[in-house]
């Protein structure tokens, strides 16, 4: 909750409330010891950073400049820290299991977790075929011809290689009694207390009144 | 609404990390300038319908931006978890409207009216080209890589018709163009406004040459993005429709929209 208001309050405003949400983020972080996972994200941010200063202190004046560049950067940093550190300080197990206790369905948390898992085995698969292909002749540091050439024996496999075992899985979760109807029983929850619960209507209050405020403000304006 | 099918729920999260993979380590091997990150949005829209696809070309940028350890993340991803959702609807709806079934007849009529499908994308394009081009300076700038697409379009075209004779190819491309038009069309207000106009990739370089001939940042971020999204999703358009038409019959049919991508027996 407190991700998605910080995010799209930042993105809605930019400027000084951007910088807040920025603050409030860092000393979450802080607070639970995972800043250097957030600064690392911040840092990735860099190339980013330094090119936009300097295209937009280069460019003419039409452009914002440098303060339209700031600001940017400001509301870019604010819509991509709150995220961040939500899943930073969240065992994505224990996100799932709550976000399914509150009604949003074990196929949902399935798809998020699974996702997740599935990343590095498809880079696995990845990596073979980049390898076989290669053993068998197939060019990838040649003329942008040839390199082409080389898109579909690359991707194919990979692509059938997923869709394979999408049929795998499906089979085994079908056996499994997946798609039956009616409520699972959870091990385990997570801790919520009644600050937590307030602190979450005051928020969503926050986020729907600064909404509305940004678009009357915009409606409004002079021309 | 009924319940989603498990199967559809199964590729959903392997056709996002199809998404990230494909759009990263192969993409890096490869080295040209297409970003092949909606591969599975496609594949997903066509298999399991626009929801489907609009499911996972969103949280595919949502996950590569905020839940993907340090290496393989990519934080300027998440805002253009819109255009990721669109892709997926509009890739459910050509699947939906059969634009994905392999046509391999040599009936004239069937080959002419899948020529005359792409002459009408062509048109389209060369309208919304010359409107979005309108000052001169960035006009030939542009010229340039808006030839190569039309050169690539028109080459792709030709090969799908006459070698390998399958009309439903030349409706991909076609579907594949539109589509990528659209997605320029809803990513450039993203990156102009979140971004400044500059997200990291390789367009920005593009993007800062149509603001120094005096473009506002919203009209170069749209000019940047008209000159390689349509290329790149021309590309995946045809992958997917060629990974497809080679798959087995059985494998597709089990999809929810499958029997739209096969064609008839006999």
């Amino acid at each position: 909750m407190a991700a998605v208001a910080g995010a799209a309050l930042a993105v809605a405003w930019g400027g000084w409330v951007a910088g807040a949400v920025v603050t409030v983020s860092a000393l979450a972080a802080l607070r639970a010891g995972r800043l250097r996972r957030v600064a690392v994200t911040a840092l990735a941010l860099t190339p980013v950073v330094l090119s936009s200063l300097a295209v937009n202190a280069l460019l003419p004046a039409g452009g914002g400049g440098l303060a339209g560049a700031l600001a940017a950067l400001l509301r870019l940093l604010g819509a991509t820290l709150p995220p961040t550190v939500l899943f930073a300080t969240t065992e994505l197990d224990d996100l799932l299991i709550e976000l399914e206790a509150r009604g949003l369905g074990r196929r949902s948390a399935l798809v998020v977790g699974s996702a997740l898992a599935a990343v590095p085995r498809t880079q696995a698969r990845a990596v073979e075929v980049i390898e076989a292909q290669r053993a068998r002749g197939l060019d990838t540091e040649g003329s942008w011809r040839r390199r082409l050439r080389g898109v579909l024996p690359l991707v194919a496999p990979v692509v059938i290689g997923s869709l394979a075992e999408v049929e795998e899985r499906s089979l085994a979760l079908e056996t499994r009694a997946f798609g039956a109807p009616g409520r699972r029983t959870l091990l385990r929850r997570l801790p919520d207390s009644r600050a937590q619960k307030a602190l979450r209507w005051v928020l969503a209050g926050l986020l729907v009144a600064g909404l509305l405020g940004r678009a009357v403000a915009v409606l409004v304006a002079p021309r | 609404m009924s319940l989603p099918a498990t199967r559809t729920l199964v590729l959903i999260p392997c056709a996002i990390a199809l998404n990230i993979v494909l759009g990263s380590t192969v993409q890096q091997v490869l080295k040209l300038p297409i970003y092949l990150d909606s591969l599975g949005t496609i594949v997903t829209g066509v298999l399991g319908g626009p929801i489907a696809g609009l499911v996972t070309g969103a949280l595919t940028d949502l996950i590569w931006a905020y839940v993907l350890p340090s290496p393989l993340a990519a934080p300027t991803a998440g805002p253009f978890a819109i255009t990721g959702a669109v892709i997926g609807v509009l890739a459910g709806l050509w699947g939906w409207l059969g634009v994905f079934r392999s046509r391999r007849s040599l009936d004239p009529p069937v080959l002419a009216a899948a020529a005359g499908a792409a002459l009408a994308v062509v048109l389209v394009v060369l309208y919304t080209f010359t409107h979005a081009y309108t000052n001169p300076a960035s006009v030939t700038l542009s010229e340039g890589v808006f030839l190569v697409v039309a050169l690539v379009y028109a080459g792709l075209v030709a090969w799908a018709l006459f070698i390998r004779r399958d009309a439903g190819a030349v409706l991909a491309l076609a579907a594949g163009l539109v589509t990528g038009i659209v997605a320029a069309l809803v990513s450039s207000p993203i990156a102009a406004y979140v971004f400044g106009g500059v997200t990291g990739f390789g367009g920005d370089a593009i993007i800062a040459a149509f603001r120094f001939t005096g473009d506002t940042l919203y009209q170069a971020t749209l000019k940047q993005g008209l000159l390689s999204d349509p290329l790149d999703k021309m590309i995946e358009f045809l992958l997917a429709f060629t990974i497809l038409a080679a798959l087995p019959r059985r494998m597709v049919a089990r999809f929810p929209n499958g029997d739209r991508v096969l064609e008839p027996i006999a």
